[in-house]
């Protein structure tokens, strides 16, 4: 059975288990949805009461607002559990994970498993919106659609890899939930926006040390804006897969440090 | 006494990660300077009412220091004590459960004010120099705003954590109130820039009293008589808070073993 395989048969197995208390389950999936549409409507109130952001359209900010939450939502399918690892660490579940025969980022990665409908359902409505508005306004064209789907791969490709060597630092520090407020909360926010918004101190950091810049902005000037060229889209895919395997192989390092915090 | 124990505990409790907080701290600066560089985007040549460029950076980051004290534990940590059958027990114990829970709280909440709120308001005076009250009773004013607001908070938590005696898990409730407050406590826009419908909820609502009341404090564009509202919310949410906890008294399903 292929590694891809067991990921859906386990992933299937923890829906199923949270699926038993199917109010709490439906009321929980509706909340979240009401929850990042609240946020959507904070920023498009913003944004639209301004008509725009630092030369960025209220149609431009929203891609860019999409983008994000597909990326966070794609990255809490696959990998939920990654930004909640500290527990792991601190309480000494990982124990149980390792004496499972396979591998343990595939064991952790499939425990509760949340399929994101909410965020999904409301970035798919804003990304239809915004792209159809620049569309009408030859602004962009139907090629938009593919390479917004790239974007998208890249994108959460790239979140998962800082989210992954974030969680490796707990194999040291133990404590780690502060850290991913930085890289996973703070970059995440930041790069919801236009990084032209931001001063140079920090657009150099979110496109080196923490290349969040890349999720969203940098390859988005392309697909909406027709600047910087059709290079950055495998541009940005081969920085995630490098940054991705970097990342797995710094976790396998990690992984040889874990000391238990025992009973 | 007890409740002064139970707020000191609490207190020590939070003390032990120091680096940790370090770290959180350092986050919600960066996160407040997002929202700010954000509004800075937004409002370029723009006139914006009685705040201006200033006023609006600093109604943000005072905001974004405030809601340390606002950001009440998630339901006051009931839901897992549901989940695990804890409930039976610490529903037994000689005093009010609203009370004891609120105790608890408070120690938190303390703890977040001298540690968190504090220092990043104190950052963001320094770095962005942001607006100061030019009277200095306004301190007292805006410390009291910041107090009713963290009761406000710590019932509506409370009565956050008292749903998961029906749903079990209450944590998505705890991210909707998070969503609400930022929509309509003014966290991220003043309130009278809301769409009419909106600004109109928000009235309705407890949510102003968490941030709004305390920043137009602050920045000395509203008087102490705005504090009439929040001292309103306070009374009603202590009445809600008691009534639910005697409904809850009968509905206790211990699970867990």
């Amino acid at each position: 059975m292929s590694w891809i395989h067991i990921y859906f048969r386990l992933a299937g197995a923890s829906l199923r288990s949270q699926m038993q208390y199917k109010f709490n389950f439906i009321l929980s999936t509706l909340l979240v949805f009401l929850m990042f549409g609240l946020e959507l409507m904070t920023v498009s109130i913003i944004i639209y009461k301004f008509n725009g952001i630092k030369g960025w359209s209220v149609y431009e900010a929203g891609y860019l607002f999409a983008i994000m939450m597909f990326v966070r939502a794609f990255y809490r399918i696959i990998a939920g559990e990654i930004n909640g690892f500290e527990k792991y660490l601190v309480q000494g579940m990982l124990d149980q994970l390792l004496l499972r025969p396979m591998p343990v980022l595939l064991v952790l990665v499939t425990r509760n498993f949340r399929p994101m409908a909410g965020e999904l359902v409301l970035g798919t409505t804003t990304m239809s919106i915004c792209l159809s508005y620049l569309i009408e306004n030859k602004q962009a064209t139907l090629w938009a659609i593919p390479c917004s789907l790239a974007v998208i791969v890249s994108g959460t490709i790239i979140t998962l890899a800082i989210g992954l060597a974030t969680a490796t630092v707990g194999f040291w520090t133990h404590r780690i939930d502060e850290l991913q407020r930085i890289t996973d909360n703070a970059a995440s926010i930041a790069s919801q926006y236009p990084l032209s918004i931001y001063p140079k101190w920090m657009r150099i950091t979110l496109l080196t040390v923490l290349p969040m810049g890349f999720t969203s902005y940098m390859p988005s000037l392309y697909v909406i804006r027709g600047e910087l060229g059709l290079w950055i889209l495998p541009a940005t895919m081969l920085l995630a897969v490098a940054l991705l395997l970097g990342a797995l192989s710094f976790w396998k390092l990690g992984l040889r440090h874990y000391q238990s915090t025992g009973t | 006494m007890f409740s002064l124990t139970l707020a000191r505990k609490s207190y020590a409790r939070n003390l032990q990660y120091r680096s940790a907080h370090l770290m959180r701290t350092f986050a919600s600066v960066i996160i407040g300077y997002i929202y700010i560089a954000v509004w800075m985007g937004v409002s370029e040549g723009q006139a914006l009412g009685d705040y201006g460029m200033h006023g609006i950076i600093s109604y943000i980051a005072f905001n974004q220091a405030c809601l340390w004290v606002i950001m009440a534990t998630n339901g006051l940590g009931i839901e897992e004590w549901v989940r695990t059958g804890q409930i039976s027990h610490e529903l037994m114990k000689p005093m009010h459960f609203f009370w004891y829970m609120q105790n608890r709280e408070w120690g938190q909440t303390w703890y977040q004010l001298l540690y968190s709120t504090i220092p990043i308001l104190l950052i963001y005076i320094v770095v962005l120099k942001i607006r100061m009250p030019e009277h200095p009773i306004t301190w007292l004013w805006t410390l009291i705003a910041m107090l009713l607001a963290a009761y406000i908070a710590i019932c509506i938590a409370y009565l956050i954590g008292i749903a998961a005696f029906w749903t079990t898990e209450s944590r998505w409730l705890n991210g909707v109130h998070m969503g609400l407050n930022m929509l309509l406590s003014g966290f991220f826009i003043p309130v009278e820039w809301l769409p009419g419908w909106l600004k109109t909820i928000s009235a309705l609502s407890p949510y102003p009293s968490l941030q709004y009341v305390p920043s137009r404090i602050y920045l000395e564009l509203d008087s102490f008589n705005a504090l009439k509202l929040s001292l309103f919310w306070c009374l009603l949410l202590t009445i809600c808070c008691f009534a639910i906890t005697r409904t809850v008294r009968r509905k206790v399903e211990v699970q867990g073993g």
